[in-house]
């Protein structure tokens, strides 16, 4: 919680920076955002191919347990994508939303700066809104779709930020669950939101 | 897509690197630093865009409505996992 304050409050700065007309022409004039998203990039790379430990949870996968995330990332994809078309909007935009799974700040840095950074500002407020939700609203979701829902509704974040709370309402066993599922739809969100836009 | 290619080639640099478990808290630590100097550039060229100053209700109506539906849309496809390899 303390984190994603931190975090959201660069990006609130930064608005009120260039509201109040306080920001260096410089920033404006050159565009350094790309160059920082490729080296943003290239750091994710390599935080994933030291990270044996995740490599190894990965191996211990059976059927079941791979279907987690492949269907919570599969679902919130397309389940963006026709929320977003029935208000008469693009799929595509939508999915690429939806797949940034609660990992609010990767997926609108690389939307804004891939394709279009009002699309980057909303991928930043749905993804925050559903990292926030998943919190407040596990309990309920426990009674009402069983306890597979708040992982599902966590995405990327039931590996660390939600995890508490998942553990608390799902019970222990559901915490290796979350792990598994929050690694791999990390690992997914940077895969997937270029190749869907 | 890019993007994709820095990414791969982190992933073969880490790889390689992974024996420098030395490295590993840098490389967490310049990852966050650099997500909040993105997120700094992407809160001003926000600020100077009117457009977005002036519609803000209308693009965070967009954003719960995808919330929404990737919620719902997970839950419902992650259920029949759920009741086929994990509830008793």
């Amino acid at each position: 919680m303390k984190g994603t304050l931190i975090t959201v409050m660069f990006f609130v700065v930064g608005c009120l920076l260039s509201i109040y007309n306080f920001t260096p022409k410089v920033l404006l004039e050159n565009d350094l955002s790309t160059y920082a998203l490729y080296g943003l990039m290239a750091l994710v790379g390599v935080s994933l191919g030291m990270d044996e430990s995740s490599i190894n949870i990965l191996k211990k996968a059976n059927l079941g347990l791979l279907l987690v995330p492949i269907s919570i990332g599969a679902g919130s994809i397309i389940g963006s994508g026709i929320a977003y078309w029935t208000i008469s909007e693009s799929f595509k935009e939508g999915m690429a939303v939806g797949a940034g799974f609660g990992y609010y700040s990767l997926s609108s840095i690389i939307i804004s700066n891939t394709y279009d950074s009002i699309l980057g500002v909303i991928a930043l407020l749905s993804n925050i809104s559903r990292e926030l939700l998943s919190l407040l609203l596990a309990p309920v979701l426990v009674k009402a779709f069983g306890k597979m829902s708040p992982i599902a509704s966590s995405g990327a974040t039931s590996m660390d930020t939600t995890l508490p709370v998942i553990t608390k309402f799902s019970g222990k066993e559901y915490a290796v669950v979350a792990l598994f599922s929050g690694i791999v739809l990390t690992i997914l969100v940077p895969i997937l939101i270029p190749m869907i836009l | 897509m890019e993007t994709l290619l820095f990414l791969g080639g982190g992933i073969l640099l880490g790889f390689l690197l992974r024996k420098n478990s030395n490295w590993r808290s840098g490389v967490e630590k310049s990852i966050t630093v650099m997500i909040w100097v993105l997120l700094l550039f992407l809160g001003i060229s926000i600020g100077a865009n009117q457009q977005v100053i002036d519609n803000i209700h209308v693009i965070g109506g967009k954003a719960v409505v995808l919330t929404f539906g990737g919620i719902a849309g997970s839950i419902a496809l992650s259920y029949i996992v759920y009741r086929q390899f994990f509830k008793v």
